[in-house]
């Protein structure tokens, strides 16, 4: 199936300027240009959103719905074409991030770090512990003020618009459980209406039927297994139709073969809604499965930002968890 | 404005005190726990000093207990219903939703008006029951008292919420002893003649002095005092006001020192 996208590439391809890889930085291609004629941005959006979603509800008649390698390859293809066709360029930049910096007196948990997330990308956020992966969560979601810097999403300032922004943004972390003497439909139902949900009861019924959840729909949150609880706060992060989604480490604890699976759900909601999200996680293979890009992330500052490829290209190492163990002890002015 | 914010915040309390054995003691146990208590002491004052005529120790003490204890579950539920997002470590998740501060602060008073008004209405019949005293027989003297100590609940429990977000859960305690505090200046019980005099000009900066004091002349006296009106609700615009600047401003703190989060692993 690669192969046949792969053909037909060429299509497309005279648009593609410059001789840099396709799975180069991707801060590289902002300078391209539209290149199919008579057709404004918007309508070229339109266009390969209505071609990505038939490709994706064709590949799910004929493979069934959430299976994870299925989900994988389409999102590596449509990267893949994405960036050959310089279409990146085109695609709505979701977040931007400028000089943001976090200073707790002497301590500086985030240094003056920059980068983007465009639309349909999932971008993930990695580095050892303290690394600050956290605390600029934490300051997308407005929980903690920036030092100095700018948060961007959809073109407007954090600051300035900040429920509007909230009210399009979503997250789970392990830092914030649910309230545990609520069941999980009345959960879902109160983060709903917390997230302006108009039709909120059908809503709710909707996660926990689509997180598998429906049966234990009575019972209370603080009853469940921590992969129960795990499955209801990523359930929990769908509830608004997030278009930016911020997952801090969404399968941690959890047993491989949950993990993938709700790894598979998440993919499958982020296709559909064509959400762009930022992922933190420590399990490197899921890393590698779900990234578009990996940005990471010593001592607060930004040491890396590329593809999954780029980066074991670059470091000639299949493994990225000894890409992680290689980045995360080098001294910063030695890396990327 | 958000309707559907404040229905959540709304919703969610429901829930929670609906279900929870404690939460319902809390609502109406203490308070007819007290009104057993104060109906006692109030026969035993009777017997010992009989009414005058002007003065009905029943109607007085057991008004103003009611009242006091209006003024208490107002703050109480208040606090408490930010409290139990703290406690149940929902309160990251309420902070990076798009609810906004006035929307939080206007869902917490509705939950807080929605106990006051079951308390109030089960202690009332329960007081005519036990000792014949009709609350009822005030009139509409006492809706402008009764309102402002409503208000100046909901301003201490914005305070509250300003202090634990500051300190920590730990502050929890605040929620439950704010009120005590001021219970000895507020003249709740007896005149702010018995007060020395310094104290008498302390506590004018009180709104609970103004709106007990006002109403203990509207039983007596049967006359709406409206200076003691007009100082309630001054004072409780001036306090609501800072109670809301220093939430704001304790808000702001949080976010830049990073409490927040702390706030779900003290």
């Amino acid at each position: 199936m690669l192969l046949r996208a792969r053909r037909l590439l060429p299509f497309f391809a005279p648009a593609c300027r410059g001789e840099e890889s396709p799975l180069h930085f991707v801060e590289t291609q902002r300078d391209r240009e539209p290149i199919i004629p008579n057709l404004d941005k918007p309508s070229m959006l339109r266009l390969f959103g209505i071609c990505k979603q038939t490709l994706y509800k064709y590949l799910c008649c004929c493979y069934g719905e959430a299976n994870i390698v299925l989900l994988t390859m389409l999102r590596k293809l449509q990267f893949f074409a994405f960036s050959s066709i310089s279409v990146s360029t085109l695609m709505t930049t979701v977040l931007s991030v400028r000089n943001l910096t976090k200073q707790y007196n002497n301590f500086t948990a985030v240094n003056r770090i920059s980068f983007e997330i465009k639309e349909g990308e999932i971008v993930s956020l990695l580095g050892p512990n303290g690394a600050g992966k956290t605390t600029t969560i934490q300051m997308l979601l407005d929980l903690v003020s920036p030092t100095s810097g700018d948060i961007e999403i959809f073109g407007k300032n954090l600051k300035e618009h900040r429920e509007e922004l909230l009210s399009m943004m979503n997250f789970t972390g392990p830092y914030s459980l649910l309230p545990y003497n609520l069941t999980p439909k009345e959960g879902l139902t109160v983060f709903a209406l917390l997230y302006g949900v108009r039709d909120y009861k059908e809503r709710a019924k909707f996660l926990l039927d689509e997180f598998d959840l429906a049966g234990l729909a009575n019972k209370k949150i603080g009853q469940l297994s921590s992969g129960e609880h795990m499955r209801l706060g990523v359930a929990k992060a769908f509830v608004n139709n997030p278009r930016l989604l911020l997952l801090d480490e969404p399968t941690a604890s959890l047993d491989p073969a949950i993990a993938q699976e709700l790894r598979a759900k998440i993919l499958k909601r982020v296709q559909e809604s064509s959400g762009a999200v930022l992922w933190t996680s420590h399990n490197m293979r899921e890393i590698e499965i779900v990234s578009d890009r990996i940005v990471f992330l010593s001592q607060g500052q930004i040491v890396a930002d590329a593809t999954p490829q780029t980066l074991k290209k670059r470091f000639g190492q299949e493994d990225l968890e000894e890409i992680f163990i290689t980045i995360a002890k080098k001294p910063i002015s030695k890396s990327l | 404005m958000n309707f559907l914010h404040i229905l959540g915040i709304f919703y969610r309390n429901v829930v929670i005190i609906r279900r929870s054995v404690p939460k319902l003691f809390s609502l109406f146990g203490f308070i007819t726990v007290e009104l057993f208590l104060w109906g006692f002491v109030t026969l035993w004052v009777e017997t010992v000093a009989p009414a005058d005529g002007n003065y009905d120790f029943m109607l007085l003490i057991l008004s103003a207990f009611i009242f006091w204890s209006v003024f208490d579950l107002s703050q109480r539920s208040f606090g408490v219903s930010f409290l139990e997002e703290v406690w149940s470590r929902n309160i990251i998740n309420l902070f990076a939703s798009p609810v906004k501060l006035s929307e939080l602060i206007l869902g917490f008073a509705l939950i807080g008006v929605a106990q006051v008004l079951l308390a109030f209405f089960y202690v009332t019949p329960l007081a005519f029951l036990l000792y014949t005293l009709n609350i009822w027989d005030l009139g509409l003297y006492i809706i402008p008292f009764f309102m402002n100590i409503l208000v100046f609940g909901w301003v201490l429990g914005v305070v509250t919420i300003g202090l634990v977000v500051r300190f920590g859960p730990s502050a929890d305690i605040l929620a439950f002893f704010i009120p005590f505090l001021l219970l000895p200046f507020s003249a709740v019980y007896y005149p702010i003649s018995v007060f020395p005099p310094l104290l008498q000009k302390l506590t004018f900066v009180l709104p609970t002095r103004h709106m007990f004091e006002g109403m203990r002349i509207a039983i007596t006296e049967g006359i709406v005092p409206l200076h003691n009106v007009f100082w309630a609700s001054a004072l409780n615009l001036i306090c609501g006001l800072l109670g809301f600047l220093f939430l704001y401003w304790m808000l702001r703190l949080a976010r830049t020192k990073g409490y927040l989060s702390r706030l779900v692993q003290d």
